[in-house]
């Protein structure tokens, strides 16, 4: 047996995480649920569900519905608003050591300003993650995030905006996501999630209706994975920024795919519902994996892949 | 609440396209409360990708009263549960539970009132527990069980064992009373007229609201137990969300079947 563990601990930017494994927004509330079956300090990094300026209580249901290897939902962003979450859900975050990382989303410039201005200085508080991707509000929201010119600017504004290190979702829903990720880096963001949901829709055939309310809704899951690895690879070709890799992560081989691309962490979305201990196994995993491949560190993968 | 990978103890069909799936877990069963449930993985790939909740059935008991496992009375809807009912003895599932705010009951407090269960189809499920709970407690218990046909009757043996007074409704009146058991309720009620009942009822959102009209007309309590897609079964997901008064003026809110119910105070419910 070596003596030492492989280091896991990896970089995004200024911010140090314990371990690249980072809980994806919308997919884990705002941790005290998941805290009732594990530790929330096991992992790396937690991103709270996605937050507004005030209270927003989001779609009419039916809200998911199960898609081949995944689903589709239309939640609408419903969250308790910037103040509600400085007041009942920041505190608690605080108790573990894992980094804490706001979603933030507005319908409109102000409104993004305004969330980050209200989230800047908060305790405890590691990063923002810049919302411009998400598929079901009617105004603001992928707007931003598939005209370069709106994206570089709602990305200056929130960085003028806020002290706190600054990482932009990105969505798949573009034909060439690297001039998305160059106008990013372009507004002073500090890191990229990739990806966000991919717009789709199924039909209830016995009422001809679009079975969500919303008509369509954003697909993740497994389903999703080729998509979010070729996303990433596109990202990685057009900045050096890090990357926060994200989409159909169910454990091990996905991740190590990710990393291989590029990613310099991964996010576990909708494996959290389908399978709760996911995330806290893919740390063990890729610990007990490093180890068996006589890697010190993680960071010896990220960015390995061969050419040809 | 716990996450468990269980193997199949035990599988007995029971009527068609229903059927018992039993479980040993001493962590889960020593939890589980009338009204609880479970999220079962129905298949090892990832199509269908999602657990399904499932109300628990009966919690299993050694000799000496230790609780030790549970079962899930079934019923094939859709692609998942017609997966489960696929399964055999041995075969493994992920079982994460229990879950959500069970039924409030009295404890032995008031016995003089009378506990009406009030379920249509496979929402009967709960109630042998509930049932189980109030008679323990010294409460007179009386069951209205609805379903389609008589084979599809569900927990009518169950209540017949516990010695519950029962009240058959089937919609094609191949027993009991021809129609909708509200029907049945209504009559019960009218003859009795018990000042004192408290009512609980699972089962197709129209009969929930049919009983939830009969609850407010005569002033009497009434707890139901929805049922709502969901994903994630702890709260996270948003999916399972149901509209509740917020008591403002008429202004209303979401809150989660799965974390805040899926049992409810029907007068909570924005019914419209």
């Amino acid at each position: 047996m070596s003596g030492k563990r492989p280091d896991l601990s990896v970089r995004i930017g200024d911010v140090e995480l314990s371990n690249p494994v980072i809980a994806a927004s919308g997919t884990f509330g705002y941790g005290g649920e998941f805290s009732e079956i594990m530790d929330l300090s096991q992992l790396g990094g937690v991103v709270v569900k996605g937050l507004s300026m005030h209270v927003e209580r989001g779609n009419a249901p039916p809200r998911i519905v199960e898609t081949p290897g995944g689903m589709l939902n239309s939640i609408g962003l419903q969250n308790v608003g910037a103040e509600g979450f400085l007041e009942e859900k920041l505190p608690f975050l605080r108790r573990f050591n894992t980094a804490v990382i706001a979603n933030i989303w507005g319908r409109t410039f102000d409104e993004y300003i305004a969330v980050a201005e209200r989230l800047d200085g908060a305790k405890g508080l590691t990063a923002l993650e810049l919302n411009i991707s998400c598929p079901n509000i009617k105004e603001g929201g992928i707007n931003f995030g598939t005209d370069p010119k709106q994206t570089e600017q709602v990305t200056r504004a929130v960085r003028d905006a806020s002290s706190l290190p600054l990482w932009v979702k990105l969505t798949p829903g573009v034909t060439d996501i690297g001039e998305l990720a160059r106008a990013a880096e372009a507004g002073g963001a500090d890191a990229l999630s990739v990806i966000n949901t991919l717009r789709g829709m199924t039909i209830d055939v016995a009422s001809r209706r679009p079975t969500l309310s919303t008509v369509f809704g954003g697909l993740s899951g497994p389903a999703i994975l080729p998509i979010a690895l070729y996303m990433v690879y596109e990202t990685r070709r057009a900045t050096n920024l890090p990357i926060l890799g994200i989409g159909g992560i169910e454990g091990l081989d996905q991740a190590l795919q990710f990393f291989i691309l590029g990613a310099n962490a991964v996010q576990v979305g909708t494996a959290n519902f389908y399978d709760p201990m996911a995330s806290i196994r893919l740390v063990d995993d890729l610990r007990n994996w490093c180890e068996t491949q006589g890697m010190l560190s993680i960071n010896e993968l990220v960015g390995s892949l061969e050419s040809g | 609440m716990y996450d468990r990978r269980l193997a199949i103890e035990s599988v007995a069909h029971v009527g068609p396209g229903q059927f018992i799936l039993g479980f040993e877990c001493p962590e889960i069963a020593a939890q589980c409360r009338p009204g609880h449930f479970v999220m079962i993985s129905v298949a090892e790939s990832i199509d269908p990708i999602l657990r399904r909740p499932m109300a628990i059935y009966r919690v299993l008991r050694d000799a000496s009263n230790t609780p030790y496992g549970f079962t899930l009375l079934i019923e094939v809807v859709g692609c998942g549960t017609a997966l489960l009912e696929q399964k055999s003895v041995g075969d493994h599932v992920e079982v994460l539970g229990p879950l959500g705010v069970p039924f409030s009951l009295p404890t032995t407090d008031a016995v003089s009132s009378e506990h009406l269960l009030v379920m249509g189809g496979v929402g009967s499920a709960p109630f042998p527990l509930v049932a189980e709970e109030l008679l323990k407690s010294g409460h007179r218990v009386r069951a209205f069980v609805g379903a389609r046909t008589a084979e599809a009757l569900l927990c009518v043996d169950d209540f017949r064992e516990l010695g519950v007074p029962v009240e058959v409704a089937t919609d094609d009146g191949s027993e009991g009373f021809h129609g909708y058991v509200v029907h049945p309720l209504q009559g019960y009620l009218e003859s009795k007229d018990p000042a004192n009942a408290v009512l609980y009822a699972c089962g197709p959102t129209p009969m929930m609201r049919a009983v939830h009209e009969i609850a407010m007309t005569r002033n009497l309590p009434l707890q139901v137990s929805f049922e709502a897609p969901m994903a994630c079964g702890i709260g996270v997901c948003l999916s399972c969300v149901v509209c509740v008064d917020a008591g403002d003026n008429g202004g209303w809110r979401y809150v989660r079947c799965c974390r805040e119910g899926p049992v409810f105070d029907s007068r909570r419910l924005a019914w419209q």
